[in-house]
């Protein structure tokens, strides 16, 4: 009982540098490929206490402040439903259909802080993350619901059990775990999903007013969600894992994968890449889900 | 004091009746006595919490006794129906407060309204329901008539619809009369147990089509967006709360008590588990979650946001029904208490925008957060509860219908729902932006928060939905014992959230709650204890090296979402609109032709009278010589 | 004395009283204009007097010339005469109070002399027995009302007048042939003995006089195709005559080709052909109204409309739906004088008959226009009005009517309703809505007649059991044929 509240509280801070670790690896390798050296791999981190420690801040508003609080806040909520080997946190409170919904508070807080800023570009900003997220929810929730069918649950640490061993969703159900990966694509705002920040276009959309502690906390709030996003790739696709460390090596892989495809990769306009999500993943999902469907009668 | 079930239907009329004579005497004294009798129903109802009552006689016509009942459904609904009819007439007050006689007759007819809802849920004979259920549409048709500019519309638009349904439902019941010879409920329902096929899908179709407009379910939903839209503010809470959910109750009522899901499987074939007809209209349900919200993200018009938004909440509501498991049908029960608080909210909050600014468009508001928090507290609350995001109440009926869907093994159905869900964030999200964030116009810089008293009714539903949300078993109460009542196997609830069940995952609200709250105070104090923040006028913006001025109207309002716009594009040709357009077009032509049959021209008549003598003088006069 | 009971009065007394208005006339002008008003009152009065007998369940004769019948004209009221002969009178008793107020156009008097001969004529139409006597007072009631009609002398009016005047004279000739026709065959004109006579002879024969006589009656009685004059004449008429035309004129001569269908002829194989002549009407009226912007005239439409309905009632031939369809023709004629009379009053007040033009009027006239309001949602079947039982009676009925045509009727009745409403609330609106202009005052006492009626509607409303249950003890005598005949020839034999 005293482990679970001793994990519980220990799995933000735990999430928070696996999430700096996976960002500052991203850069790096972004870097090579680049063909120079990069930041150190601790450059986030760096990079919050930069901004943490400005004395200097502006502010729109009470709820351009509460903006980021609420992103951080909902960002601890959220790792918290998410299993991690060998503790089951608070899943036995809440499923994969709850855990979609809490996905979107920090969302909502961030485009709530942000909307207050009163600059327009936050505003576009805001509009086509949620337009992104129509996108890419699709394939995504297909997937989901592929999985629901196939495991007959909607535990997440169950998930996580019941492809122990090798018997990864990656390898039994290979369509939609297609599908599953471009959809986190865009929940992460990767190229060439990244219309949302956009930084040639709209001045990062909604993070264009922010700076210094709001901007330090957004930053934290990123990367645990970082953690969270290939955390649950990795949880319904990846088997979870026997301890954390394989773990973060999971969320590691994805990573890297992910970041091969994104440096090579222009961005979307928002009209394509919801159209794109809407065709080609979902179909593919849609196949993976008649598969099971049909496969599992 | 033992109320009888008919003082409790007449309470309203009464009372109408009674502020509409003492608005003679002075508007405040009617207002009083309005208020008052809004309040009685409280007093009247608890006695009939827990009972049922079938039979209560009241009348007889035709050969046949009408009777009055109550039982666990209508008890549940007529509590929350008070309490909303209670809210708008405070709203009422203020929003009639300058238009003398018409404020006048407004009180009477939303009494008068009250009364006919009541005697709607209070009925047990296919006649009396019948009779309120028309005496509703006339009433608000007149009190839509009330509303803004394109009302006239929108009337029309009502009756019409009204009209097709009420027929429909009177075709039903007329056969249902001659075959069955009896109109009580219980009798009905014990001739269409052992009735043949053709009349029970017929009569089926025919009382679905009528509720089902009600409930503005597609293809039905026409009338809905510009009556809601144009309707008077507190009108359109009624509207979306209570006249909606009349058509939903009956629909429950009817499907499960009179016709039940046992006379449906048996009769009907069997569709992945379920029986035919509850199969479509689940897919009718779902295909009205999806269209009504995508509507809904592309309207500039607050109220009409909400009405599309209420469109494709009924979907939820229907799909949950019509899925026929105790989890879908609590699913849909709790949805129908929790929309009607929500969506009620949320009407309130942009009825005391439009009462303050004066519009209810919305690129030409912005910025109200400042002027109006109070009200933008309660929208908050609103929207988070129409997105289905815990802590508020949607989250939990939500829930529900999608681990209903989940039992049932529907994943198609699902996603559509759950894409549903996904899309309410969108409109949701517009709605309080283009109000409230972004920047305030300058004809606005004198706007006020609503008066004190007009807070009232937004303050009450926020704290039930939070209330609502966060310990569902109250609600759960009443819901479990209407799935008893239609004969369901109650699902298994505790006062936060619910326990670990077959086809249910345990979902605990208060955790989530706690949680958040824990997480807040850990990015709060972070915050908080790092230096100040400096606050800078709205002006003071990065904007690519320009400096912005009062004057320029930099808010990103109108065409928001522009581009998801041009992806639905394609799919916006097929609207079910244009297709009535057609129909009506059609039947305008025909109608046209058939009119110039009175030429209007004499010769004609006489003429044709003068062949037909002839006619007939040749028939007798050779009839004579043959015969 | 006289016996006060004695059905004879209620035409010889009107017809007293209109001649000596005529001679009075020079005189005595605005004497004049209460002349109908106190000949319904004792018309009233005299049917009370009738009534008593006749509820329970005899038929009153009135003899003339001092022999019975076969070998004079009578007069017979059963309760189906005394209904309708009841409904003449109190609409024309406050249809005349309405008019007292209403027209200002001269002659003055003389429009009230034609109105008391319009009294006249459809009372004696109600309780005549003698089947020439029914041509007569027709022509009478035609004569009268083509004064009325045509009484504005404005363009319209007069076009109108004019077709109707047309229309009208060949309806009477059509309807004396068949009268002659069938004294060629039968040998006599009193209504009981035709029918005991026509008894021994073929169908076939029947027919031709038979039809005269329908089509005769058809125009005055709105039925497709030959109601073509109405849609002109109700609305050219002063608002007063045009309230009795389509509560009055059109239900007696309706009542004349039932009591010619069922008692003299007993024609049952022209149901079948009635029931679509009914259709057809049904659908013709409502359609044409929903095209309307003349208020009138849609009214004039909708009149055609409802007339086709409840003969679509009474050709099912079932008693109960005979019952059903007296009561519809009671709520309609109730009902559409109401209306009419209060869109009198409403065309008086914005100058001019068109609908748009109406614009606000109810923000104003809260009274009037609740008339209005209450007097249409009856005529359309809203509960919990009158008129909402009467539809319910006669949809039960038309499922009575075997095969697919019923179900086709019982769809097309209800779909003719939601058009039906359709129109009608589209007056409603524009009578609520935001007001545009001022409004002409109008004399507070034109209100006073529809108001009562309005009353008498309500009062209906709540006990609509007393009426139904009275119009089926009316169909039932309707139906036993036997009865009629016996009471009325019990003299000669």
């Amino acid at each position: 009982m005293v482990k679970e509240i001793l994990t519980l509280i220990f799995t933000p801070i735990l999430a928070f540098f696996v999430g700096i670790f996976l960002l500052g690896f991203k850069r790096k390798m972004v870097a090579r490929i680049h063909r120079r050296y990069g930041p150190p791999l601790h450059q986030p981190l760096l990079d919050i206490i930069k901004l943490l420690s400005k004395k200097e801040n502006i502010s729109h508003g009470v709820m351009f402040d509460l903006g980021p609080v609420m992103y951080v806040g909902a960002a601890i909520l959220t790792v918290l439903f998410l299993p991690i080997p060998g503790f089951k946190q608070l899943t036995p409170f809440g499923d994969l259909i709850a855990f979609l919904y809490i996905m979107v508070i920090g969302s909502l807080g961030m485009a709530l802080g942000a909307g207050e800023s009163g600059n327009p570009n936050a505003s576009i900003g805001i509009a086509r993350a949620l337009t992104l997220m129509l996108g890419y929810e699709l394939p995504l929730i297909i997937a989901g619901n592929t999985l629901v069918i196939k495991y007959g649950t909607t535990d997440l640490y169950k998930f996580m059990t019941l492809q122990s061993g090798f018997h990864w969703n990656l390898f039994l159900l290979p369509l939609t775990a297609i599908a599953g990966f471009i959809a986190t694509y865009g929940a992460m705002g990767e190229h060439p999903f990244d219309v949302v920040v956009a930084p040639q276009e709209v001045a990062t959309g909604p993070m264009v007013e922010y700076g210094g502690k709001h901007l330090g906390l957004l930053m934290i709030g990123m990367a645990i969600s970082t953690y969270i996003e290939t955390g649950f790739f990795v949880i319904l696709f990846l088997g979870g894992g026997a301890n954390i460390l394989t773990f973060i090596l999971k969320q590691l892989g994805v990573i890297i994968v992910m970041t091969l495809f994104d440096t090579v990769f222009p961005r979307f306009r928002i009209e394509n890449a919801v159209r794109y999500f809407w065709r080609w993943p979902t179909l593919i999902a849609l196949v993976g889900l008649l598969i099971v469907y049909i496969g599992g009668k | 004091m033992n109320f009888s079930l008919l003082m409790i239907l007449l309470t309203p009329f009464f009372g109408g009746l009674l502020a509409y004579a003492a608005s003679a005497l002075h508007k405040s004294v009617r207002n009083i006595f309005f208020l008052i009798f809004m309040l009685i129903p409280f007093v009247e109802l608890p006695v009939y919490l827990n009972k049922t009552v079938d039979n209560f006689y009241y009348l007889t016509i035709l050969g046949q006794n009408l009777s009055l009942g109550i039982n666990p459904l209508s008890s549940m609904m007529l509590l929350l129906f008070t309490l909303i009819f209670f809210l708008s007439s405070i709203f009422m007050m203020f929003e009639f407060n300058d238009r003398g006689e018409e404020g006048d007759l407004a009180v009477l007819e939303l009494s008068f309204l009250e009364g006919a809802v009541f005697g709607v849920l209070l009925a047990r004979d296919i006649l009396t329901f019948f009779i309120f259920f028309e005496l509703m549409a006339v009433l608000v048709f007149f009190l839509v008539g009330k509303g803004y500019k394109e009302a006239h519309t929108a009337q029309m638009k009502y009756i019409t619809w009204a009209l097709i349904g009420a027929n429909s439902m009177l075709a039903a019941i007329v056969l249902l009369l001659f075959k069955a010879g009896n109109i009580g409920y219980t009798e009905i329902a014990g001739y269409l147990s052992t009735a043949p096929t053709s009349i029970v899908l017929v009569t089926f179709i025919l009382f679905a089509i009528g509720f089902l407009i009600e409930a503005s379910i597609m293809p039905f939903h026409v009338w809905t967006p510009i009556t809601y839209a144009e309707a008077p503010d507190s009108v359109s809470v009624v509207l979306a709360s209570v006249v909606k959910k009349v058509g939903l109750y009956l629909f429950a009522l009817f499907a499960f008590s009179l016709f039940g899901l046992n006379l449906f499987s048996k009769l009907l074939p069997q569709v992945l588990n379920n029986s035919l007809v509850m199969y479509i209209l689940q897919w009718i349900g779902a295909l009205t979650i999806i269209i009504g919200t995508f509507i809904a993200i592309v309207q500039e018009d607050a109220k009409k946001i909400l009405a599309w938004s209420s469109v494709a909440q009924s979907g939820y509501i229907l799909l949950g029904l019509s899925l026929g498991t105790p989890l879908g049908v609590a699913g849909g029960l709790l949805h129908i208490i929790n929309h009607s608080i929500f969506k009620g909210l949320l009407f309130f909050v942009v009825g005391g925008v439009i009462y303050r600014t004066g519009t209810k468009n919305l690129p030409e508001l912005g910025g109200l957060i400042k002027k109006m928090p109070v009200s933008f507290i309660s929208m908050l609350l609103g929207i988070i509860a129409v997105a289905g995001i815990p802590p508020l109440n949607g989250f939990n009926s939500k829930y529900l219908i999608y681990e209903a869907l989940i039992q049932k093994n529907e994943p198609i159905l699902l996603t559509i729902a759950l894409l549903g869900g996904t899309g309410s964030f969108m409109y949701v999200y517009r709605l309080i932006h283009s109000i409230f964030l972004g920047q305030l116009h300058e004809e606005h810089e004198s706007v006020r928060e609503v008066p004190l008293i007009m807070q009232i009714p937004m303050i009450v539903l926020a704290l039930l939905a939070l209330l609502f949300g966060v310990l569902p078993g109250i609600p759960m109460y009443f819901v479990s014992k209407v799935e008893a009542f239609l004969g369901l196997d109650p699902i298994k609830y505790n006062l936060t959230g619910f326990p670990e069940q077959p086809g249910l995952h345990a979902g605990n609200v208060p955790v989530i709650s706690i949680t958040f709250v824990a997480g807040l105070v850990v990015a709060g104090l972070l915050f908080y204890l790092l230096p100040r923040a400096r606050k800078v006028h709205q002006l003071d913006n990065y904007y690519a090296g320009e400096v912005l001025t009062k004057d320029v109207k930099y808010n990103y309002s109108f065409g928001f979402y522009s581009f998801f716009d041009d992806i639905i594009a394609p799919f916006n040709k097929w609207s079910v609109e244009s297709v009535y357009e057609s129909f009506v077009g059609f039947i305008k032509t025909a109608g046209d032709y058939l009119r110039r049959v009175y030429t209007g021209n004499l010769e004609t008549y006489v003429s044709f009278g003068v062949i037909l003598l002839v006619i007939f003088s040749l028939i007798y006069i050779l009839g004579g010589i043959l015969w | 004395m006289v016996n006060p009971g004695n059905p004879t009065l209620l035409v010889v007394l009107p017809l007293f009283f209109a001649f000596l208005s005529i001679i009075i006339s020079p005189f005595a002008k605005k004497v004049i204009k209460f002349v109908p008003l106190v000949v319904s009152a004792i018309n009233l009065i005299v049917i009370y007097f009738i009534g008593l007998k006749v509820t329970s369940g005899q038929i009153v004769i009135g003899g003339t010339a001092g022999l019975m019948p076969p070998y004079s004209i009578n007069l017979a009221v059963d309760k189906f005469n005394f209904v309708i002969v009841l409904l003449v009178n109190v609409l024309g008793l406050l249809i005349s109070f309405y008019n007292i107020f209403y027209v200002k156009e001269e002659p003055v008097d003389k429009f009230h002399i034609l109105f008391t001969l319009l009294i006249m004529s459809a009372s004696w139409i109600s309780v005549t027995g003698d089947l020439f006597n029914v041509f007569v007072a027709f022509e009478v009631l035609s004569l009268s009302s083509f004064g009325l009609v045509g009484f504005m002398r404005n363009s319209d009016a007069i076009e109108a007048g004019f077709k109707y005047v047309v229309l009208g004279i060949l309806a009477g000739s059509f309807i004396l042939l068949g009268v002659v026709l069938v004294y060629a065959m039968t040998g006599t004109l009193n209504m009981a003995h035709i029918a005991d006579k026509l008894q021994t002879i073929s169908t076939l024969q029947k027919l031709i006089p038979f039809i005269f006589i329908f089509f005769g009656l058809a125009v005055e009685g709105a039925l497709f195709p030959v109601n073509s004059w109405l849609p002109d004449a109700h609305p050219a008429a002063p608002s007063g005559v045009s309230a009795m035309l389509s509560g009055i004129v059109t239900t007696t001569a309706i009542y004349a080709i039932i009591r010619v269908i069922v008692t003299i002829f007993n024609y049952s194989a022209f149901i079948p052909y009635l029931f679509i002549i009914a259709l057809l009407t049904l659908a013709f009226g409502e359609i044409a109204a929903f095209y309307q912007k003349d208020l009138k005239r849609m009214l004039a439409y909708s009149t055609i409309g409802q007339t086709g309905l409840f003969v679509l009632a009474f050709s099912v031939g079932t008693e109960a739906s005979i019952s059903a369809s007296l009561t519809q023709m009671i709520n309609h004629s109730v009902s559409k004088a109401i209306i009419f009379l209060t869109a009198g009053i409403m065309i008086e007040a914005a100058k001019s008959r068109n609908i748009d033009d109406l614009k606000g009027f109810g923000r104003k006239n809260i009274l009037t226009s609740i008339v209005f309001v209450f007097a249409a949602l009856s005529l359309i079947g809203v509960p919990p009005f009158f008129g909402f039982f009467t539809k319910f009676a006669i949809l039960q009925s038309l499922l009575d009517f075997p095969g697919f045509l019923g179900y086709f009727a019982f769809g097309l009745v209800l779909i003719m309703a939601i058009v039906e409403g359709v129109y009608f609330y589209r007056v409603f609106r524009v009578l609520f809505a935001p007001i545009d202009k001022e409004f002409e005052k109008v004399n507070d006492w034109l209100v006073v007649a529809p108001f009562i009626l309005v009353l008498i509607l309500v009062l209906m409303s709540s006990k609509p059991m007393y009426v139904l249950n009275f119009t089926s003890t009316v169909a039932n005598q309707l139906v036993q044929r036997t009865i009629y005949l016996t009471s009325v020839l019990g003299g000669m034999k």
